[in-house]
């Protein structure tokens, strides 16, 4: 553990913050496509790493903890998201209203994703939805986060052969998704 | 004055080399373009800092909340009791001037 980022066996948040805050507001924003959403779940990561850091057990390295953290908030945001889509929708349709239902999160507000390129990375994006969480989780990882697949599987809790098994089985599935979609 | 040169017909159906290749082409794990890493708000940590100095402000606020209930709890209970015996209505009262006649009359 770094001596800077512990102060007498209390977690130095600020430390901490500036040197993992950025790619975790990073791989929220992977999954969100949205910036307040994914500031949202960056505070919310913080919060619990304040309030857990009893049981951080140094088994894996901080940033590892941290990062995992990320994936699953941004996971259980989304279901968040849906669920109240859901509920709104079941609500409107008992109470025959359209008020404090919660719209569709379609548009894309990813600033790092140039504007003339918008379209083609939100229909991307549209597809790698449609996969199973963790091979979503392993493309997000891997392939936009550029962390190795040792540190992918690290995150994921999984062996290095079951995360390359994940991103060739994603491949697969998104070839399809694709070939769905064109009506092939 | 230099002339122009023609450059030959103008392709009207150029796309990017991004647009034009397949998913199945090019990889399909990545979007084709590069998605650049984005900073979070310079108030983001300031926010965070907040909430955690509440999450820490709120066990010394609930023990002088909880405090303040208890006393102010006996003293009503006190207040009650005195108030209770100086009027005659005490429980306490009752129980040592009840003269019982008879046994069977202690058990209703």
């Amino acid at each position: 553990m770094s001596s800077t980022l512990y102060h007498n066996k209390l977690l130095n948040l600020e430390a901490t913050y500036k040197q993992f805050g950025e790619r975790v507001f990073n791989i929220a924003l992977q999954y969100l496509r949205n910036v307040e959403d994914a500031e949202e779940v960056t505070q919310d990561v913080f919060l619990t790493v304040y309030k857990k850091q009893s049981q951080f057990e140094g088994k894996a390295q901080l940033g590892t903890w941290i990062h995992r953290i990320a994936v699953n908030k941004s996971l259980d945001f989304i279901k968040a998201r849906n669920r109240q889509k859901r509920g709104g929708g079941l609500l409107s349709y008992l109470t025959g209203t359209t008020e404090n239902v919660a719209q569709p999160n379609n548009d894309m507000n990813h600033p790092g994703v140039a504007l003339e390129h918008r379209e083609l990375v939100s229909t991307w994006f549209h597809r790698i939805d449609q996969l199973p969480e963790n091979q979503r989780t392993a493309i997000v990882l891997v392939r936009i986060e550029e962390f190795s697949p040792a540190e992918a599987a690290a995150i994921m809790e999984l062996s290095v052969k079951a995360v390359d098994s994940l991103l060739q089985r994603a491949k697969k599935n998104l070839i399809k998704i694709e070939l769905k979609s064109e009506g092939k | 004055m230099k002339k122009s040169t023609s450059i030959g017909p103008i392709d009207m159906n150029f796309r990017s080399v991004n647009d034009t290749k397949s998913m199945i082409e090019r990889d399909p794990l990545t979007p084709g373009v590069n998605i650049a890493r984005v900073s979070p708000s310079p108030y983001l940590f300031t926010r965070i800092q907040a909430k955690v100095d509440a999450i820490n402000e709120m066990p010394r606020q609930m023990g002088w909340i909880s405090w303040t209930s208890i006393v102010v709890g006996l003293v009503l209970i006190i207040f009650i009791e005195v108030s209770a015996v100086r009027s005659g209505f005490s429980t306490a009262k009752v129980d040592i001037t009840k003269s019982f006649s008879s046994p069977s009359e202690q058990l209703y």
